[in-house]
């Protein structure tokens, strides 16, 4: 067992993994958090969708960011059917502070917390599309894919998702 | 809203990146390369006790304190004469912190690090005696919903 607190790890001699590590992780942990009851289950979620994620494709390099998109949602799918009470419990037992989603200048903080009010308040079905797109950085096809919906649908819930957020993020964003 | 105005505010909303995960969540993401290398290349069998050996010792460890302390510590005759008429048993959290560890099978899991301080007072009033032993204790609980 190793205490990760400073120190380092074994991934970290990697480059490829580093990098990937580094530039896919923030959207991995936005999208898990948007999925999940409470920040360590959303940590959680990350981690074994990576894991899942290589074993699906077989080993090699990091796994492709859509596959893991998609096994982050099917997993928080199966954990909030699994078990209600230990959503609950864990929600109760941490108590915990809500998480910034959102990176940015110290004069953008509240401008930030105003578009992660918005993007909660969003329906699932648009805030998926709209999170995938603009901080996911996947293409139409892999967001469908990921989702598992027509492409046709994920570029319409796209335009309505944005539309919906403009008008919540109005007043701070223009 | 036209395609400009869409571009526009997609640029907007760019300019707020999702916030960096927290170092112990990018410790376990990058964990997952050394359990990639393990299954490609074949699990050493020394490598799997050594994994499972640290965290035996420790049980035993925490077996022994449990066990061996209180008799060591008291001798028979003290105990025979003390007449104990008010005894506290008090646990306290020394630290708690976070870690990762890995399963024979290569799988990263987290574990919650707590240490515990357990201290037993008894107190003889008519002769006057306290006689006070702290041990630490050491608890490991691996975080995974399986384990719920």
């Amino acid at each position: 067992m190793k205490r990760v607190n400073g120190g380092e790890h074994a991934g970290e001699r990697d480059p490829e993994w580093r990098d990937w590590a580094d530039q896919s992780g923030p959207g991995f942990l936005l999208f898990a958090r948007q999925q999940a009851r409470c920040e360590a289950d959303a940590q959680d979620l990350v981690q074994e969708a990576v894991v899942e994620s290589w074993r699906q494709q077989g080993g090699g390099g990091p796994p492709p960011a859509g596959l893991v998109y998609a096994t982050i949602r099917r997993r928080a799918v199966d954990w909030a059917r699994r078990d209600d009470r230990r959503g609950r419990r864990e929600i109760a037992a941490h108590g915990e502070a809500p998480e910034y989603w959102f990176d940015g200048a110290l004069e953008d903080r509240e401008r930030g917390r105003l578009i992660q009010e918005a993007l909660g308040q969003l329906p699932e079905i648009y805030r998926d599309v709209v999170t995938l797109k603009v901080w996911g950085e996947l293409t139409f096809a892999e967001i469908a894919a990921a989702l598992e919906i027509p492409l046709n649908t994920a570029s319409s819930r796209y335009r309505y998702g944005l539309m919906e957020l403009r008008k919540r993020t109005k007043e701070a964003l223009v | 809203m036209n395609e400009s105005e869409q571009e526009q505010f997609e640029a907007e909303l760019r300019r707020f990146p999702p916030a960096r995960p927290p170092e112990i969540l990018r410790a376990r993401i990058l964990s997952v390369k050394p359990c990639v290398r393990s299954q490609v290349a074949g699990v050493s069998v020394w490598r799997v006790v050594l994994r499972w050996l640290a965290p035996a010792a420790v049980a035993a460890v925490m077996a022994g304190l449990a066990v061996y302390p209180w008799r060591e510590n008291v001798p028979a005759p003290r105990l025979a004469a003390l007449k104990a008429d008010q005894m506290q048993v008090n646990e306290k959290l020394v630290s708690s912190f976070d870690a990762v560890g890995q399963l024979p099978s290569g799988e990263a899991v987290r574990f919650r690090v707590q240490r515990w301080e357990d201290q037993v007072i008894v107190k003889d009033k008519e002769r006057g005696l306290v006689v006070e032993e702290s041990r630490p204790r050491l608890v490991v609980t691996p975080v995974r919903f399986e384990s719920y």
